[in-house]
């Protein structure tokens, strides 16, 4: 009895923790579709998830039937259980199978069936045609159907979510770096990072290259991933249909701080993203108060300028992140922290503690300069 | 039994022939199979507790978000590692092993046709892995991933030996299989008992005879990749360099050209572990016999076919990608082959049950599931979605643990007995196989989820709130379920060890491949004298003549009563023909021998130079290298 209870509260226990699991929806799940391109992806995987359970339950049944036969086989023929067990009982010479094909080995493929227990010769023989229905029909034709019907499916989905240049499409650079993703508006003049911004239902073109390693571009609620490979150019397109931000993270391992490259892509309204260009194509804003003024000074002698951009300044270096927008964006570090005061004077004097491997080295300031660079970075949006 | 000419005193005669020399130097100097295959498995062994203690750790650290037991360093190189001694260290080790140790008794042989090729190959396996482990004796692990993509791994974005280390090692572990395969491909081919056509061969040994074929074709390739980086990383050459005219996409091609199949070089020999198993448990052939062989080799050919299926977001178009697509398909024809024809088997035999007739439950149970999410992933728009995700890693354990662990695991019960005479405890096996499938399944189901719900594999940790905290702690516990289950497993492997545990009878199992017909553990010369087979089962057909357990031969032919009394002093055996295997002429072997380990030893040496840019020791390893090798072909020596 004692038994029973504790595997009952293991059970119950398990299935707690499981719940737990399945509890809180996930941010940006491929099911979850935000584009025709994801949704078809999302159809086919609906498609094959209940065509693999049905088959997998097929095959299980079929693995279970023998089992439990062989069981209730065991216990009504204890006898020849313990015959074909034990090598003690003198087998009788009739029982012997005959050795017809004994000189001439190619004629043994499959015959005659051997069987440990002689006895049972004749029962395995009758066994024979439905094993082999069991192979041809299991083994070979009812999965040749499936793959065929996947073989189209995957096909068609192919075709429809695969790159194809779209009248109206709008183009967008984006860059790997190790960490960050850079991005580029070509046809806008608009330089930003790790947030890419396009206006809903409009198609849209990602050209994907890479200044260092490989890296892959994922979002999944509007697309699957490609790869970023130097000397290569990747194109992905699509359209997304709800606005929202969703998230995505570099899936191709790029070196240390490959789990913290996260991109957002922010599908906005039409006239909110008119907006956001508008705001972005300007030069960054001047800086107004006294603090601002010093913040600016601090930026540009203290190194910062060695690596950022900030346009309208002396400050034009492209390897970090373009930080013309700054207090614009939503987070920091590429995706991995808000955007919030405390957040970005950590980053500042810690990079190395908010993201093991940034190449970006602590800079050493005094408490006044830091509170000024930080008003000055906080203007610039 | 001691009729004709097996008289006790030849016994001896046979077994001092056959026998090691004694002290150290006689066991160093070991080349018999046996030996040299239980080096392997045992080696392997310990490789998979280092290999499993490393993914407790990875477990560990993604328990919760934001967790902080190791840091990004530590993580990517433990996954790397992990990877790394999973593939080269365990599982094809592992199953080389097996093949040594089982496939000459199987063939009713004495010895491998090449016995001290036999020895370099374990011998520069344990260096090549004592090398790529001692990276932690000097802080420069590998961490950029088992398949090592350029540039990540190029001079410019790793700079220090932990690359090195990578390429080195492997190359060395790659040059051991190779060995291996060979000598397995000389076995299959020219040393079955008299009698033992090639289609009366077991299964086992067919699949052993198909991976090392494959290993022939799938791994030259990587040594050539691995030797292109090293120059790339060492001598400057751009083969992988873009900027300079290279391309990162030609080591993905050259690695994937090996990768691929290693994925089939490790399930092809364990699906034959399981048909071994399930043929004994069942009590007759295998349903489908020829149609499962037909299959393995078909698999074996297909997997050449499929590599850019692990290259579908490279942006190679749509419609080359198509057509690994339906080559991917093709291959689930032959394994839907050869999971009917052991559901078949169980069907209409009557199961004896054993902790290893389970794991070949299990790996139906498991095997299938990966199977049916690896059609999944051949599918182009599906695989841009779930490729580099824990979609993937999910997929690619069920597939290795339930295709390669689980059969191992059975056989490491299963052919125990002849190994080394004791069987492993039967409760204490049950106890662990439930804990290693329960614990697995815990372990890697959620995971399929976790990729779907955007999480990249590779990543060292997670921000909370992503819908991913549930299920990765689920995914820990599995993980430490399945750790205890190996615990158990490793202390059952202890057990039947111990002074006074009890000793295996010859053929427990009532199995029908000639294995079982001498004496557990092997005798040093096999079998007392040469066998003729005359079926697929020479323990069940009542006709084949076995050597011990039926009495020698009454009246042999004069060669054969010259190798079955040894009276030479020599260990000689019969080399057959290649199809139908008819006596064909008398090889002698060589015994005792140290050049193999003289020959890794001074590969190590050599390579050890390499890595640490010392010219003067690079020039004695090379030196080393000649003068060993040399040694070892001097007519007359040994």
């Amino acid at each position: 009895m004692r038994r029973v209870v504790v595997i009952r509260q293991a059970t119950v226990a398990a299935a707690a923790v499981l719940l737990a699991g399945c509890g809180p929806d996930p941010r940006d799940s491929v099911t979850d579709p935000a584009s025709p391109q994801a949704a078809h992806i999302d159809a086919l995987w609906t498609l094959i998830l209940w065509l693999g359970t049905a088959v997998w339950i097929g095959v299980m049944v079929l693995l279970a039937v023998p089992l439990l036969r062989s069981r209730r086989r065991r216990r009504e023929r204890p006898a020849a259980h313990a015959a074909s067990t034990g090598r003690s009982d003198p087998v009788p010479a009739e029982a012997t199978p005959s050795p017809g094909a004994a000189t001439a080995p190619a004629a043994e493929l499959d015959e005659p069936l051997a069987v440990a227990d002689p006895r049972e010769h004749l029962d395995a023989q009758t066994d024979q045609r439905v094993r082999s229905r069991l192979l041809w029909l299991g083994g070979i034709v009812v999965p040749a159907v499936i793959l065929l019907v996947l073989l189209v499916a995957a096909g068609r989905v192919g075709g429809l979510t695969a790159h194809v240049e779209r009248a109206g499409e709008l183009e967008i650079e984006v860059v790997g770096h190790m960490f960050w993703w850079e991005v580029h508006y070509p046809e806008l003049g608009i330089t930003t990072a790790n947030e890419i911004h396009v206006p809903v239902d409009r198609p849209v073109r990602l050209n994907l290259t890479t200044d260092d390693v490989i890296h892959s571009f994922w979002i999944p609620r509007v697309h699957g991933k490609i790869d970023m490979i130097p000397g290569r150019e990747n194109q992905l397109t699509f359209e997304p249909t709800t606005t929202g931000r969703f998230r995505g993270q570099c899936a191709e391992y790029c070196g240390i701080a490959h789990a913290q490259m996260v991109a957002f892509l922010e599908v906005q309204e039409p006239d909110e993203f008119d907006a956001w260009v508008d705001q972005q194509q300007r030069d960054a804003v001047e800086p107004e108060t006294e603090s601002q003024l010093e913040g600016q000074r601090v930026f540009l002698d203290a190194g910062c300028a060695a690596c950022h951009t900030v346009a309208g300044t002396e400050a034009v270096a492209g390897v970090g992140p373009d930080l013309t927008n700054l207090a614009s964006r939503g987070s920091l570090a590429a995706g991995i922290r808000p955007n919030t005061r405390d957040d970005l004077r950590e980053l500042i004097i810690d990079p190395w503690g908010v993201k093991p491997g940034n190449p970006m080295p602590p800079t050493i300031l005094d408490d006044d300069e830091l509170e000024a660079l930080l008003d000055y970075l906080e203007a610039l949006e | 039994m001691s009729a004709g000419t097996g008289q006790p005193a030849d016994l001896q005669q046979l077994d001092h022939v056959w026998g090691p020399r004694p002290g150290f130097v006689g066991w160093l100097g070991q080349c018999n199979h046996k030996a040299v295959g239980r080096r392997f498995i045992f080696t392997a062994f310990a490789f998979l507790l280092v290999g499993g203690a490393m993914a407790l750790l990875m477990r560990t650290q993604l328990a919760v978000p934001a967790n902080d037991v190791l840091g990004p360093d530590a993580f990517n190189q433990l996954f790397t590692m992990h990877g790394t001694i999973m593939m080269f260290l365990f599982v094809v080790p592992m199953l080389e092993g097996f093949t040594i140790y089982v496939a000459p008794l199987s063939l009713g042989a004495r010895d491998m046709p090449m016995p001290r090729l036999n020895a370099l190959g374990y011998w520069v396996y344990l260096l090549g892995g004592l090398f790529l482990l001692s990276s932690f004796l000097v802080g420069a692990v590998p961490d950029s991933g088992w398949f090592a993509y350029v540039p990540l791994t190029g001079p410019d974005y790793s700079p220090g030996l932990n690359l090195d280390f990578w390429l080195l090692g492997v190359t060395m572990l790659e040059v051991a299989g190779i060995v291996g395969a060979i000598e397995v491909v000389t076995l299959v081919a020219r040393f079955r008992a008299p009698g033992m056509s090639i289609f009366r061969m077991p299964i086992f040994v067919w699949s052993g005879f198909i991976a090392s074929v494959m290993i022939l074709f799938a791994f030259p390739p990587l040594v050539a990749g691995t030797v292109l980086l090293e120059l790339d990383r060492k001598l400057g050459t751009v083969f992988y360099d873009a900027t300079a005219g290279g391309d990162p996409l030609l080591w993905q091609h050259l690695f994937w050209w090996f990768g691929h199949p290693e994925v089939y070089i490790q399930l092809i020999p364990a699906l034959g572990m399981a048909a071994a198993i399930a043929t004994a448990a069942a009590g007759r052939r295998m349903a489908g016999r020829t149609a499962v062989i037909t299959a393995l080799v078909a698999i074996g050919i297909l997997s050449f076919g499929l590599w850019v299926h692990h290259m579908y977001a490279t942006g190679i178009p749509l419609l080359a990608t198509s057509l690994f697509t339906a080559a991917s398909f093709m291959i689930a024809i032959p394994s839907g082959v050869i999971v009917m024809a052991f559901i078949g088997t169980m069907w209409w035999g009557r199961i004896r049950w054993s902790a290893a007739m389970l794991y070949v439950v299990a790996f139906v149970f498991v095997f299938v599931a990966g199977g049916i999410t690896g059609v999944m992933v051949a599918m182009v728009p599906f695989d841009w979605q779930a490729h580099d995700t824990y979609f993937i890693v999910a997929h690619f354990h069920y597939v290795l643990v339930g295709g390669s662990l689980f059969p191992i695991l059975g056989a490491l019960h299963f052919w125990m007995p002849k190994l080394t005479g004791r069987m492993l405890d039967e409760r204490l096996g049950v106890v662990a196989f439930a804990l290693n499938f329960v614990g697995f399944n815990l372990t890697f189901f959620p995971q399929h989820a976790l990729g779907l719900f955007g999480m990249p594999r590779r990543v060292w940790t997670y921000q909370e709130g992503l819908g991913w905290d549930g299920l990765n702690l689920v995914s820990t516990a599995g993980s430490y379920v399945m750790g205890l289950g190996m615990l158990v497993f490793t202390l059952a492997l202890l057990r039947a060890h111990l002074p006074g545990a009890p000793t295996a009878p010859d053929d427990p199992w009532g199995a029908d491949s000639l294995e079982w017909a001498t004496a557990s553990p092997a005798p040093n010369y096999n079998f007392r004298s040469t066998i003729r087979v005359r079926s697929p089962e020479p323990l069940w057909d009542r006709r084949s003549t076995l050597g011990d357990r039926d009495g020698p031969d009454p009246d042999p032919p004069e060669w054969q009563r010259r190798i079955d009394t040894a009276e030479s002093g020599l260990r000689q055996a019969v080399a057959t023909t290649g199809l139908d295997a008819r006596p064909d002429h008398i090889v002698t072997l060589p015994g005792h021998s140290l050049h193999p380990l003289w020959v890794s030893l001074s590969l190590a040496v050599l390579l050890v130079g390499v890595l640490v840019d010392a010219g003067v020791l690079a020039v004695v390893g090379l030196v080393g290298l000649v003068a060993a090798s040399a040694a070892w072909l001097w007519p007359g020596v040994e």
